[in-house]
């Protein structure tokens, strides 16, 4: 079930919370576990099989871990992690390297007939894995204890608010806020749909009215020049914050009016002055993850320097592997991984460069290139992530950067948008970052807007998306992953 | 809970009286000859055209024979004037992509008993696997009822259908934007040319067909029945390249709505003998050479099966 969608907004949402502070806390996990299943089958239905399979694997995997000691400790532990990234690579990665062996057994003149399986990605398969994981992790840690109530567990897994596109929970945080008693807290109420309605103006005014204009332009790329390629990275950019933060907005919002508080998972990145502070930023809770499974246990920084960046360049080529099985995912997070072994390797001789040029003696200026050129950085590796192909992606940069830059793009693309989309959106975009710092800290509950404002400026937001959302239920982009 | 309902109901107040100062903005505001609205969406319909028309000459007290609904291959492939000739009056309420939600609302204010011999309820793939949205914002905007534009809108349950009501209540006082040059008294739009290229003829996808539709479309017969006007659904001439087969499984489903209610269902998209160029001016609508053989096979069909009354001799 889409967030922006009728049945959600008008049914789902209002029944649940409802039925929700109706219910004794004893039997609301019951009434969330029927409800989340409800969401999760309006999608694929059968996929729920996949979801309880992990469960019961991990939930297992959990009591086993706890009530064994020593080789069988981990042999239980490596099973849950065997069977999570066994469901992951045959689902997600099987047509993938199916088809990169049939490429290299061809090359080399063999024959190879293994088919496509014809596989459709179960939503959301890597942001519940990898939930699921963390906890048999935590537990084989003795930092969880395993949860011995099958129903609670399944909740973990499949609290629908973050169910589909995250944020990647850890057992410490949801598992143990599942077991306290919530109470209806009005402040609490209004400020998480005050989060939801922040997030679905990101989605459906600045997210989805972007994605008009991207998805001309990427689909028909042949036909623009550089300046229309060049705009719609730069929106899909926009695109995919608004988009990304703005469903973690609605699931925090909508978790918060229950009583529940998820994870943050953006902090407005693209103000970051580095790559490093990008990632501490951008999808939080799945750097985060990254962080603590996998770059600290290969030995992280405490190592040797050519360890060091090799662990970096690993933990990156995974989080791109972890958001898509294809190439362009891979030189994505390459790239990113490049970008912070530069910024590591580099680092003396930038200090160098600013004790000479002066920079280090005015802190906003330098501040301003650096985020202006690291927001270029992830500018460029995004053109990897939206293209649908390595040959795309690589003629689009061409393009970009040599050009021809033709004004007449831009009236061909306003041509084929009709009504002036074309203009409102490049006029919502700048808008939207002067709001976004505000309303940002307002949900985050870092700043109060008082008086008549702070009706006024919400009441704002519901008008705008009414008047200028761009409603059809469109998908949300992380929900492919 | 009571503070927390009374902060609803303040905010949503608070919201209405935003929106509606921003809406009256956009809708009074001009660029380039249109109210800055039609700038904000490709949703939005403007005012005038071919619905506009038809239903402003609609005469609520004139009884006619003949009333047809349906979408273009409606109001494209039924000519009031060749109805006229064989001795029937006859309106063409038919609208661009049309879909039975939209003709529900069309039937309810119209259809009086009464006033109407018979409907003739044009369908084909497309306008069964449409949300309805596109001829919701047209009719919204332009059809006389104010009570079936509202009914589409909340019907609609798309923001964008109740925006277009608000629109149209704002420009209530404005003159058309708009005017069809093809626009022929009765409803209809005349097209004379032929199809000089080849097309692309889409193969019919069982999956597209919306179930709702399918509701609505019983509705619409069911409400017939109770006012006592008879209807017949009918599926004009497709071109013989088209997807054939797809058809003969869309028919099926019609058949499983009409059977049931008693409503006679004539399929003449297969079998006739118009040619693919010279009876049609693109990939399904028929242009004026093909609505002539059409019309006259059409009403051959009813007066036989005794459903309008027999032609009065020389």
């Amino acid at each position: 079930m889409l967030f922006n969608s009728f049945t959600f907004c008008c049914i789902f949402f209002p029944l649940v919370t409802a039925l929700y502070f109706v219910l004794p806390h004893r039997y609301r996990w019951a009434l969330l576990l029927v409800a989340s299943c409800w969401f999760y089958m309006a999608f694929v239905p059968v996929y729920i099989l996949i979801l309880a399979f992990t469960i019961l694997v991990d939930y297992a995997a959990g009591i086993l871990i706890e009530d064994s000691s020593g080789a069988r400790r981990k042999a239980w532990l490596t099973a849950s992690i065997v069977a999570n990234v066994g469901v992951l690579a045959f689902f997600k990665y099987f047509n993938f390297l199916n088809q990169n062996i049939g490429l290299a057994v061809r090359a080399l003149g063999l024959p190879y007939e293994v088919p496509d399986l014809g596989i459709l990605l179960p939503i959301g398969l890597s942001f519940h894995t990898f939930q699921s994981l963390s906890y048999t992790i935590e537990v084989y840690r003795g930092h969880q204890r395993a949860e011995r109530r099958p129903g609670l567990f399944a909740l973990y897994v499949m609290f629908y608010p973050q169910l589909v596109a995250g944020p990647i929970e850890r057992p410490e945080n949801l598992l143990r806020q599942l077991n306290v008693p919530m109470h209806w807290d009005t402040d609490r109420v209004v400020h998480g749909l005050k989060q939801m309605l922040w997030g679905f103006f990101k989605k459906l005014v600045i997210a989805d009215r972007c994605g008009v204009i991207v998805d001309q332009v990427y689909g028909d790329h042949g036909t623009y020049g550089g300046l229309a390629m060049a705009l719609a990275t730069y929106l899909f950019a926009v695109q995919i914050y608004c988009d990304f933060s703005g469903y973690g907005d609605i699931a925090l919002g909508a978790a918060r009016v229950m009583g529940f508080d998820l994870m943050v998972n953006f902090r407005r990145p693209y103000a970051s002055t580095s790559i490093s502070e990008f990632w501490s930023r951008w999808h939080i809770s799945l750097s985060s993850w990254f962080r603590d499974y996998l770059y600290i246990p290969l030995g992280g920084n405490r190592v040797v320097r050519w360890r060091w960046f090799a662990n970096l360049m690993v933990v990156f080529l995974v989080s791109g592997l972890w958001h898509g099985a294809n190439w362009t995912y891979v030189v994505w997070g390459a790239l990113h991984g490049i970008y912070l072994v530069l910024a590591i390797a580099l680092a003396g001789a930038l200090a160098r460069f600013n004790a000479i040029t002066g920079l280090d003696r005015a802190p906003a200026l330098r501040r301003g290139a650096s985020v202006l050129i690291t927001f270029h950085l992830v500018l460029l590796a995004w053109v990897f992530f939206r293209a649908a192909t390595m040959h795309q992606a690589t003629d689009m940069l061409q393009t970009i950067l040599r050009g021809p830059w033709r004004l007449d793009d831009l009236r061909a693309l306003a041509g084929e948008l009709k009504n002036g989309q074309l203009g409102v959106t490049l006029l919502a975009v700048p808008l939207f970052f002067l709001l976004d710092p505000v309303f940002d800290a307002v949900v985050k509950g870092e700043r109060t807007l008082r008086g008549p404002w702070a009706q006024v400026s919400f009441a704002a937001l519901l008008a705008a998306i009414v008047l200028f959302g761009h409603f059809g239920s469109t998908s949300f982009i992380y929900f492919q992953f | 809970m009571g503070r927390f309902l009374r902060t609803g109901l303040l905010f949503l107040a608070v919201s209405l009286v935003v929106y509606l100062s921003a809406m009256l903005v956009l809708c009074r505001v001009e660029w380039g000859g249109y109210p800055l609205v039609f700038r904000t969406g490709d949703h939005y319909h403007l005012k005038g055209g071919l619905a506009y028309t038809k239903f402003r000459e609609w005469d609520p007290g004139a009884q006619y024979d003949v009333l047809v609904v349906g979408s273009s291959h409606a109001y494209r492939g039924y000519d009031p004037r060749l109805f006229a000739a064989e001795g029937l009056s006859m309106f063409n309420l038919g609208s661009s992509a049309q879909t039975p939600l939209n003709t529900r609302a069309v039937l309810r204010q119209y259809a009086r008993p009464g006033h109407v011999g018979l409907v003739l309820f044009d369908v084909f793939e497309g306008a069964v696997s449409n949300d309805g949205l596109e001829s919701t914002s047209e009719l919204v905007m332009n059809i006389g009822s104010g009570t079936a534009a509202m009914e589409m809108a909340l019907v609609q349950r798309d923001l964008r259908g109740l925006n277009q009501l608000v629109v149209r209540w704002m420009l209530a006082d404005r003159a058309p934007d708009v005017v069809d040059s093809t626009y022929v008294s009765g409803g209809f739009s005349e097209r004379t040319d032929s199809l000089d290229h080849a097309v692309e003829y889409r193969p019919f996808n069982r999956s597209l067909v919306r179930s709702e539709q399918l509701a609505y479309m019983a509705d619409c017969l069911a409400l017939c029945r109770e006012r006592g006007i008879p209807v017949v659904v009918v599926t004009h001439p497709q071109p013989h390249q088209a997807d054939s087969l797809g058809h003969l499984a869309f028919r099926t489903i019609i058949d499983s709505l009409c059977a049931p209610q008693g409503v006679p269902y004539l399929d003449m998209a297969l079998g006739h003998a118009l040619d693919d160029r010279a009876h049609f001016y693109d990939h399904n609508h028929l242009n004026l050479a093909g609505v002539r053989r059409f019309n006259a096979d059409l009403v051959g069909r009813l007066r036989a099966a005794g459903l309008i009354r027999p032609a009065v001799g020389p």
